[in-house]
């Protein structure tokens, strides 16, 4: 080659990039979400993963159509936002709920919750939640009867929150940890193994695209939360740990508390998000009127994430100035 | 039922009251006198705030006006069609300022001016002149990424083929876009009719100018020589015409070697009406 | 290990030409010598076209009290003078080209054998520093004469040696250690003896260079250095992480390195300071390193100042495949040049010709909030809210956001997953507000 390159580009430092990409970090937290989604096919059968391709394709489309109508330049529906909102939301449904919802669900998310507002990066509320919130709301029948595992016919059952709930403490004294534990319980698709949710997490632990201070102190708090009562009357609330692996808590404090766009960037905020979460989640679940409270605490503690990130950023610049 | 209903009706009621009662209070008690005139004026005005006459918008402008009663103070974006309709409220004669347009001192498109590499980075000139004057080789070209667009209020500016084009009719001469440029390519020339324009700016020497640019002005003096009405200098390689002494012969355009001499025609009828 | 207090990233090292030699480039036969190879003002150029010239003779005078002289890099004739010639700083800058005789004809009283460097007075020391046009060669280029000379109220305890080169990709700091750890001693210690006795001498150096750490540690034997091996941490070479990991001294916005006692000097600059003193030679060569992926012939040189990156390309062989970026610098806080005539300067530390596939498809995003800027950024500021500033348009805001603390090294940029382009944003700000000041 001749010593006059014919090309030059000039661009600034750095010249390096580091290899996280939104792709790859999208496409990885995807990956993170299939064994969750894995155990859901396994429980709920068939109809599960026709509910998971029903809810990405969706997703996908309403980004795709969104991305027309705003007429952008570069599409954003492939960059794998709109397939993790998609996976989640699956995730977050009953296996047994009727297409139709399932797809107004990810309008909800892609359209009005995350593309109204601007698209990703601009959102202010977790978009999956608010599409589960919104489902729950307006179709709570649809939303609260779930398949019970292993079931052909789609008989549908209560899940242990429900049955705590209504029931009471004896009635679920029959569930073994194993159970709970690998999820052969009813619930939503995602929500039932916490091995899966687990495995998941690790994943994202260890790629660096999730801290644990954020689930730390969602289910730390919840575990101290009813751990207080328990230990007050056992025979009038669960123990924590039944809290723990039950309901939603392990995929709304791994997957959708830690979601970037929607939680503080710095640690004090993160601790007091996720205190916050675990509060709510615990004061929900045992006073509320709703068996589950986990959408509901991290939506409302999306709300204070601009506080939080205000108020970090002033005590920066007032320490600074002090000192 | 009927006590069902009294009761919010009468407590609503009587909050109503107390409520309305309050804000009385506090508007006798904060009274600030405002002239009436001010807001009349201020309706007067473009009401774009500018700032082009000096005040940070058009109210403040119209506080001083009523305030000091300087007959000098003008709005240059207004101009007559302004000082005719606010003189007689005030009751007296308003100067009229110097109707003024912004012009740009280049001509460098993509086609004219040589470059330099591909830019790849935020489009905005600031940032781009950091990296070698972005994308044109001359020091005092137009770099094309449109930092005053967002300055103009009026949409008179726009981007075509690497140059910044002013739209003289819609230009109403606030100046806001100049200090948005950070090769201090633009410039308010007074409003005329039919102008004559050197649309070049730079000091390099005219070789070098020549190397970087084919309508650069390069210093030859032709113009100066050959001008009826000496109204051009050539002063740090590059002419300037005096619009003042310019008689619009045209004798320049016809001399300039490199042809960048422009004319331009400019509707001085046209202007913003309140 | 010791490291700095927070932040820092760990990019790619691709120490490509660790193990390579230093070699001489013969000088070219025309050299463009730039008058602003520094900070501060341009030097006056003091020759005119045609004027015969020696190898370190003056051609530009420092101009003010923060400049720095310009020398001769080679005998010859004064071709012509330049008002305006790319610099690898990304700016254009007046330049003086002249053409070699070959001869390399050394001006008279240069290229002396000093017995006794160390017993100079205080002032004929510093009037050979100033005299010899030494800069900072890490890449700033700031006047040594002046950073030695701080005001009379500083007190300096610390001095402070940086090998840490935490650039990937360079290594002349490096091969000098290993070739050459005497010379720099000797120049640090040279440097050092202008203040008091008691002041305390730090070599520090990254631990993935443990062969440097050995040669520096063998050749300060039984002198006042203590050698420390840092932690291989990206940006541990900026100064003002390297007081802090040494001395645990924290700068704040708008310190220098006096006002905490500490002076940091780059390897290059206390060799070339060494010469200046003892040899009565001025700074007009310097080692650098030719690398990257495509690169035929990786090399780390002797390149005289002044000539072209050209020339520099040509005499190593070229590239295997078509590259696209000339970068001058390191990678992380190089700069782009759109041409290959820039000429070598006292502060160019590296040539790097890379082929950066991604550079088309490369497209910012939206900030996502991941953080990751945060626990990147070494002075602990929140550099997406400067960008975010900067995006905005609300310019005035930036500098109570920490603008100026901001050294631009780029790590928040580095671990963007969004590929915003975080420090030409902090850049832009920087610009804009220089010259709304003004």
């Amino acid at each position: 080659m001749a010593a006059e390159p014919d090309r030059l580009i000039v661009s600034y430092a750095p010249h390096l990039r580091s290899s996280d990409s939104i792709e790859k970090v999208m496409y990885t937290v995807a990956a993170a979400l299939l064994p969750a989604t894995a155990a859901s096919i396994y429980y709920f059968g068939l109809r599960a993963l026709f509910v998971t391709i029903v809810a990405v394709l969706s997703s996908v489309l309403f980004e795709f159509l969104m991305n027309k109508i705003r007429r952008r330049e570069h599409l954003t529906c492939f960059d794998g936002s709109a397939v993790v909102t998609g996976l989640l939301l699956a995730l977050n449904i009953p296996a047994s709920l009727p297409y139709g919802m399932v797809i107004l669900g990810s309008f909800i998310a892609i359209v009005i919750t995350k593309e109204l507002f601007g698209g990703l990066g601009y959102n202010p509320f977790n978009p999956v939640l608010v599409g589960r919130v919104f489902l729950l709301i307006s179709f709570p029948v649809a939303m609260t009867h779930w398949p019970a595992p292993h079931v052909v016919d789609m008989v549908t059952a209560a899940s242990p929150l429900g049955i705590l709930k209504t029931d009471g403490v004896a009635a679920v004294s029959n569930l073994s940890f194993w159970q709970l534990f690998f999820g052969e319980i009813a619930g939503s698709m995602g929500e039932t193994s916490s091995l899966a949710i687990l495995l998941g997490a690790i994943v994202l632990f260890f790629r660096g695209y999730i801290t644990l201070t954020i689930p730390l102190a969602f289910i730390g708090t919840t575990a101290m939360f009813t751990g207080i009562f328990y230990i007050a009357d056992p025979a009038r609330y669960a123990s924590p740990l039944f809290h723990l692996m039950t309901g939603g808590l392990l995929l709304g404090a791994f997957f959708m508390a830690t979601d970037w766009v929607t939680s503080p960037m710095t640690r004090r905020g993160q601790i007091i998000f996720g205190c916050g979460c675990g509060f709510l989640t615990g004061l929900i679940r045992l006073f509320g009127g709703y068996p589950e409270g986990v959408a509901f605490s991290i939506l409302i503690m999306n709300a204070f994430v601009p506080l939080l990130d205000r108020w970090d950023l002033l005590s920066l610049k007032s320490k600074r100035e002090v000192a | 039922m009927v006590a069902g209903i009294l009761i919010p009706v009468v407590s609503l009621t009587v909050t109503a009251l107390a409520l309305g009662g309050c804000i009385v209070l506090v508007s006798k008690k904060f009274y600030v006198y405002e002239d009436p005139l001010i807001e009349t004026i201020t309706k007067l005005l473009p009401n774009a705030n500018c700032g082009a006459c000096g005040y940070p918008g058009c109210s403040q402008f119209a506080a001083a006006l009523v305030e000091t009663r300087n007959p000098q103070l003008a709005c240059p974006v207004g101009g007559e069609a302004i000082a005719e309709s606010i003189g007689p409220i005030l009751g007296m004669k308003l100067a009229e300022a110097q109707p003024v347009v912004c012009a740009i001192r280049c001509q460098g498109t993509t086609k004219h001016a040589k470059e330099t590499a591909e830019y790849h980075g935020i489009m905005d000139c600031w940032a781009a002149m950091q990296a070698f004057h972005g994308t044109k080789l001359c020091a005092y070209a137009c770099t094309g990424l449109g930092s005053c667009l967002s300055a103009c209020n009026y949409g008179a500016l726009r981007i075509e083929d690497g140059l910044l084009r002013i739209d003289g009719d819609r230009c109403v001469g606030c100046g806001l876009c100049i200090q948005e440029c950070p090769v201090k390519v633009l410039e308010m020339v007074p409003r005329s009719a039919w102008r004559y324009y050197i649309a070049c700016s730079s000091k390099d020497k005219g070789a070098a100018t020549r190397k970087y640019c084919d309508v650069g002005c390069i210093a030859c003096k032709r113009c100066e020589k050959d001008c009826p009405a000496e109204a051009i200098t050539v002063t740090d390689n590059v002419a300037v015409i005096d619009q003042n002494l310019c008689v619009a012969c045209g004798v320049c355009i016809d001399v300039c070697p490199t042809k960048s001499i422009v004319l331009i025609h400019d509707s001085t009828k046209k202007r913003i009406s309140s | 290990m010791r490291t700095f207090n927070q932040g820092g990233v760990h990019p790619p090292e691709y120490k490509l030409t660790a193990d390579l030699a230093i070699e001489r480039m013969p000088t070219p036969a025309r050299l463009v010598i730039l008058l602003s190879q520094h900070l501060g003002k341009p030097a006056k150029p003091i020759v005119g076209k045609g004027d015969k010239v020696k190898k370190g003779q003056l051609i530009g005078a420092a101009d003010g009290f923060i400049s720095s002289n310009i020398h001769a890099a080679t005998s010859g004739t004064v071709h012509s003078l330049e008002e305006r010639w790319p610099a690898p700083t990304g700016q254009y800058a007046p330049a003086i080209v002249i053409e070699s005789d070959g001869t390399e004809t050394w001006a008279d009283g240069l290229n002396i054998d000093e017995e006794k460097p160390l017993e100079l007075s205080r002032e004929e020391k510093l009037k050979r520093i100033s005299d010899a046009g030494i800069v900072g060669m890490g890449g700033a280029g700031f006047p040594t004469h002046v950073k030695l000379n701080p005001p009379k109220d500083k007190t300096i305890d610390t001095f402070i040696l940086n090998g840490a080169e935490c650039e990937p990709f360079l290594t002349p700091d490096y091969r000098l250690m290993l070739e050459r750890p005497a010379e720099i001693l000797k120049g640090l210690e040279i440097a050092a003896s202008l203040f008091s006795k008691d002041t305390k001498i730090y070599i520090g150096i990254e631990e993935n260079k443990p062969e440097a750490v050995k040669a520096m540690e063998k050749a300060a034997q039984g002198g006042p250095f203590t050698v420390v091996s840092l932690k291989t941490k990206y940006p541990q070479g900026c100064e003002k992480q390297l007081i802090n990991t040494i001395t645990g001294r924290t700068m704040k916005e708008g310190q220098l390195p006096f006002d905490v006692g500490a002076l940091v000097h780059n390897v290059a600059t206390m060799f070339a300071l060494y010469e200046a003193v003892a040899k009565k030679r001025p700074l007009v060569e310097r080692v650098l390193t030719l690398s990257g992926m495509e690169v035929k012939n990786r090399k780390n040189l002797i390149v005289t100042v002044g000539s072209l990156v050209k020339d520099v390309i040509e005499h190593t062989g070229g590239t295997t495949t078509e590259i696209n970026q000339v970068i001058i610098g390191g990678p992380m806080m190089g700069k782009a040049q759109y041409t290959c005539d820039v000429p070598v300067t006292k502060t160019t530390s590296g040539i790097l010709l890379i082929n950066n596939t991604e550079i088309d498809s490369l497209r910012e995003r939206p900030c996502v909030r991941c953080g990751k800027c945060i626990s990147a950024c070494p002075q602990g500021r929140q550099p997406w809210l400067l960008a975010d500033l900067g995006q905005q348009r609300r310019l005035g805001d930036m500098p109570g956001c920490g603008l100026m603390d901001c050294m631009e090294c780029g790590s928040c940029t580095y671990v963007c997953p969004a590929r915003r382009n975080i420090v030409q944003w902090i850049k832009y700000g920087k610009a804009v507000n220089a010259a709304r000041k003004r």
